[in-house]
């Protein structure tokens, strides 16, 4: 079964430096029917305006990944410790027992636009930690690459996630395809960060999202004029 | 849990002390906001070294100064200052509207390195307001484990002040 969640219908998050669109429940946007799937609890679309950003704020026990689309993400915790996320990095943050950091666009010109991926954690408490990798974009074309995985799954380049979850991203462009095996008992979310694609007969735009679940293969086609971008979650 | 973490850093070390506390009420888990005191007229940026000054930088375009909704959204309050910032903390104790709904708020001074002459104003200054005052521990805080322990006695006397009223 294919349960699409279209661009236009997510919640939205406008201010004069943040426009996110917010595929599941968040912040003041709070919807029960899209409250997460699965162990996937937050996707939001971010675009962030040059040089404004996120101040300090707190997290507990959530892996949070960041997956940069376009400029820059300067990031900084409560340990002083301080990166960069560029386009085609990917950070994943264990949030464990408690973290402080602020998210900023690290240019003074250029907007950066990010998907920002929560994950429940499979267990309460870990040590806090970051990890980051850089996914350049003959790497994602043509194929599934892991980006993050479980430790007992996880492949060399790919981050570790404390969930039984496992996210590829892909770059398509029109006509290409790309299938994937989802087992009886796991859903897929799929997400399409930019240009458009196929899966099944469903055609998607950037933005939207689709739920997945007895369906196997999965059959992702480039459709559009241009390249597509997009994450495939598999999850417990 | 709602803690507010109110601090008064112009070159970072306070900061540090206020972010250790803060990372100390998540682990209690408690939700918690971070604001700045803006800096006194005291504070001259050309006067600092090249680190406290990017700290300076930073600082301001990271944090919001708190707002009266915070104070009112917060069960607990902890206030992170140097020595020298804690007549700046005093000021916005005093400006803390005196009919909170929530009478049951604790406030807990923070200060490295603190003298009795320093936090006794203070503790008077939260106690005017209408705050349950938790004292410092006794000795200065030397790390930010000690700074996070802080935390997380602060979020654990807040939750059974709560649950006794």
């Amino acid at each position: 079964m294919l349960t699409v969640r279209r661009a236009d219908e997510r919640g939205h998050t406008a201010l004069n430096w943040l426009d996110s669109y917010h595929t599941f429940s968040f912040g003041e946007y709070q919807d029960p029917r899209y409250a997460g799937f699965r162990s996937l609890r937050v996707l939001n679309d971010d675009r962030i305006a040059p040089g404004k950003g996120f101040g300090a704020h707190g997290h507990r026990d959530m892996e949070i990944l960041s997956y940069v689309l376009d400029g820059s993400l300067a990031h900084r915790d409560s340990t002083g410790n301080g990166h960069v996320v560029g386009a085609n990095d990917v950070q994943l943050m264990t949030a464990g027992n408690g973290v402080i950091h602020s998210e900023f666009n690290a240019s003074p010109t250029n907007e950066v636009h990010f998907l920002q991926i929560w994950i429940e954690p499979d267990a309460e408490d870990l040590p806090p930690a970051y990890h980051q990798i850089t996914c350049p974009t003959h790497e994602k074309r043509g194929k599934l690459r892991l980006i993050a995985a479980p430790k007992n799954g996880a492949h060399d380049g790919a981050l570790t996630l404390h969930q039984d979850a496992r996210i590829f991203a892909t770059v398509l462009v029109p006509g290409e395809r790309v299938s994937y095996e989802l087992a009886p008992d796991r859903g897929a979310w799929l997400q399409c960060a930019t240009g458009q694609l196929t899966v099944g007969d469903v055609l998607l735009h950037a933005g939207d999202g689709v739920a997945i679940t007895g369906e196997s293969p999965l059959v992702m086609t480039g459709a559009g004029r241009g390249p597509t971008d997009f994450l495939l979650f598999d999850l417990a | 849990m709602n803690v507010l973490i109110v601090f008064y850093s112009s070159g970072g070390r306070t900061e540090q002390l206020a972010l250790a506390a803060g990372v100390g009420a998540i682990q209690g888990r408690a939700s918690i906001r971070l604001r700045r005191l803006p800096p006194g007229q005291e504070i001259k940026p050309d006067g600092m070294t090249a680190s406290e000054r990017v700290n300076f930088e930073r600082m301001s375009r990271d944090y919001t100064a708190p707002r009266p909704v915070d104070a009112e959204w917060a069960d607990a309050l902890i206030l992170a200052t140097s020595p020298e910032g804690a007549l700046h903390v005093g000021a916005y104790l005093e400006r803390l509207p005196r009919n909170a709904p929530n009478s049951a708020r604790i406030a807990a001074p923070l200060i490295a390195d603190a003298a009795p002459r320093v936090l006794l104003p203070l503790y008077a200054a939260a106690a005017e307001a209408g705050l349950i005052v938790v004292p410092m521990p006794a000795g200065p805080l030397a790390s930010a484990d000690e700074g996070q322990a802080f935390g997380r006695r602060i979020v654990a006397l807040a939750k059974a002040i709560k649950t006794a009223a």
